[in-house]
């Protein structure tokens, strides 16, 4: 993207129209606004607005006059082809990720480190820990919560990576895969009715780089 | 497999993710508005080698979609050999077409080809569609390509560009599209180039935008409410209130907004004789980068100054509104090549729905006024000058009925098409 810079808007909630951050006003309606964090003494139109990143952790979509309109392909990673995206199919590697108990013993933890290479594709080439890939997949191996209900938070601390989760390790499709992406981080928070085997990809198409990878069950009844 | 929907991060390299590839110019419309004027092939198109070859740069160069057009893309001879290599590289195959020649057997074959989706073009109901198409029957053919289509299992989608001939019929398009079964619909302003250019009765004003726009809105969340994915083009803008909501495919999920122009970023058109652009729209006088019997797709797309304008330009680019606005940095102008239709050059662009709210809080409006005629080429433009009037001032071109804007004629002329002025 050249250097352009990662620029960030205020939403207004009086007219939800997008509010460049040096403006002290909506330049949609003139409501004032604080593009700060809401604080006591803050009117309540100056409250209500609401940061909506932009460029770094978005995304478009690609249009043309001439083109076809835009179906699917909406979680901004394209249709995922079938057969190509099993850990065992790209490439017959399949990394374990297995669940501990925390040190202060409140949950259950797993935590890896390691690098992807950037790659324009999602799932398009091997995995594996041996050398930089596109994806590297992980099959959570649940421990001791198995079949608990709770809350699974998957957090990738990395620039310029997503990560995806499914219920299955031999089929990501656009149903049941779950996707988060950005360029600071990215954080998945999954409730669960009963924990079982989990694939987690940190996929390297927004970026690439070196990441860690952390798991946390926190076991509790799901609404 | 990256689509047509890119999350933006700072290292990502411009590559042609999306392409339109007009494979020839032959038509069998005569559409009032075509910006390329087609009808009939050009001189020295591509042949099905060539095309062949084409995919194979494409697919290396890290295409994932590309949008077949004309002309009418079906009226090439190696139509389905393209399509049929497009989907063995992986590329999803596209058609955008008038629908007039397409019957079940042929949506099939496309369909056994691996096309994956088919946009007929759609401008209004019968009596404006077949106007604006310059021939009766066409929104009849279109329906039934739509139809012939989905029955062969594409998935199909709608076109429409909106014009002061048409915006009436926007609401009851909608319904008939849903009633189609169109799974997606893009909407876009007619811009002055081709023969649109003769026809400047027909274009929009700047301040029609300030209606328009709210009622896009407004279909957009019944789209949103009936499944149906409706986007703007991308000259259809810009950050007005209705901004994400218009721009973002589910605007529950994610917000987007205009990015600015990505001709030559992540966008590329190929014209039917071999000449790169950035995008398929752009003017071919001012930015065909080279052409593919001369040279490969890779350097055409890395080294030519028309194909990088929009990954080299700065801010300095901009000049008139667009240098002051708020939103000029993501913006860069709006749409590129309808500044240069408008205005002869980028970077400043009166089809901006932020810029007429501007002008109607101080009780004003701009108008664009035909300045210099287009020479007569495809993908050609002529010129405007704005002037900003009272918002109450007089309507100088009102809303004109269909049979007194486009007359209807089915006799192509050689060279030089006379204005049709009523």
């Amino acid at each position: 993207m050249g250097s352009k810079s990662v620029m960030y808007f205020d939403s207004c909630h009086h007219c939800q129209g997008l509010i460049p951050a040096d403006l002290s006003a909506c330049p949609h309606c003139d409501h004032a606004v604080d593009h700060g964090s809401s604080s006591p003494g803050v009117t309540d139109v100056a409250k209500a607005v609401t940061k909506v990143a932009v460029a770094g952790a978005a995304a478009m979509t690609l249009m043309a006059c001439y083109g076809g309109g835009y179906y699917g392909d909406d979680d901004g990673l394209g249709p995922i082809p079938e057969g190509k995206v099993s850990p065992n199919v790209a490439c017959g590697v399949t990394e374990t990720l297995a669940m501990e108990l925390s040190p202060n013993g409140e949950n259950h933890t797993a935590f890896v480190s390691g690098t992807t290479e950037f790659s324009y594709d999602a799932f398009s080439r091997c995995t594996g820990p041996t050398n930089p890939t596109p994806e590297r997949i992980f099959t959570l191996d649940p421990g001791p919560v198995r079949g608990q209900a709770g809350t699974l938070t998957v957090l990738v601390e990395a620039d310029r990576h997503t990560i995806w989760t499914a219920d299955q390790c031999d089929d990501f499709t656009d149903q049941d895969a779950v996707c988060a992406g950005g360029n600071d981080g990215n954080r998945l928070e999954l409730e669960v009715d009963s924990l079982r085997e989990t694939t987690i990809a940190v996929e390297s198409l927004a970026g690439g780089g070196e990441f860690q990878l952390q798991v946390v069950f926190e076991p509790g009844a799901v609404p | 497999m990256a689509g047509r929907r890119l999350r933006l991060a700072p290292n990502q390299q411009p590559r042609p993710v999306y392409v339109v590839w007009e494979l020839t110019l032959k038509c069998d419309l005569h559409c009032t508005h075509c910006g390329s004027r087609a009808g009939h092939a050009r001189p020295d198109e591509l042949g099905v080698d060539e095309a062949l070859d084409v995919v194979k740069q494409l697919a290396e160069m890290g295409a994932r979609e590309v949008v077949l057009i004309g002309g009418e893309a079906y009226l090439y001879d190696g139509f389905l050999d393209v399509v049929r290599a497009l989907d063995d590289e992986g590329i999803t195959a596209v058609m955008t077409t008038g629908g007039r020649g397409v019957t079940a057997d042929l949506a099939q074959q496309m369909k056994d080809a691996g096309l994956s989706r088919v946009s007929v073009s759609i401008d209004g109901m019968r009596e404006r569609h077949d106007r604006m198409r310059a021939l009766n029957g066409s929104f009849d053919a279109a329906l039934a390509a739509l139809r012939h289509c989905r029955e062969a299992g594409l998935i199909v989608g709608a076109n429409t560009n909106i014009n002061r001939l048409n915006h009436q019929d926007l609401e009851p398009l909608f319904e008939t599209f849903l009633e189609e079964g169109v799974a997606t619909w893009q909407v876009q302003l007619t811009t002055p180039l081709g023969r649109a250019a003769d026809r400047t009765e027909m274009t929009l004003q700047p301040y029609d935008l300030l209606g328009i726009v709210p009622r896009l809105a407004a279909l957009k969340r019944k789209a949103l409410e009936r499944d149906m994915i409706m986007l703007p083009g991308n000259n259809l803008g810009y950050f007005g209130p209705e901004e994400t909501l218009l721009r973002s495919p589910r605007p529950d999920r994610e917000k987007d907004h205009w990015q600015g122009c990505q001709a030559g970023r992540f966008v590329m058109g190929i014209e039917s004789d071999g000449a790169v652009k950035g995008c398929p729209s752009l003017q071919t006088r001012h930015y065909v980068g080279g052409n593919l019997r001369d040279q490969k797709l890779k350097p055409i797309w890395d080294e030519t100054p028309e194909l990088r304008f929009s990954r080299d330009r700065g801010l300095d680019e901009l000049w008139g509104f667009c240098a002051t606005c708020p939103f000029k940095e993501p913006c860069r102008g709006g749409c590129s090549f309808t500044a240069q239709a408008i205005l002869g050059r980028r970077g400043n662009n009166p089809y901006c729905h932020y810029r007429a709210r501007h002008f109607e809080k101080q009780g004003q409006r701009e108008r664009l006024i035909p300045k210099a005629a287009a020479p007569g080429e495809p993908f050609d433009n002529g010129t405007f000058d704005i002037v900003i009037e009272a918002l109450d001032a007089p309507e100088p071109q009102p809303d004109l009925a269909a049979a007194d804007l486009v007359q209807i004629t089915r006799k192509p002329t050689n060279g030089r098409r006379k204005r049709n002025r009523s």
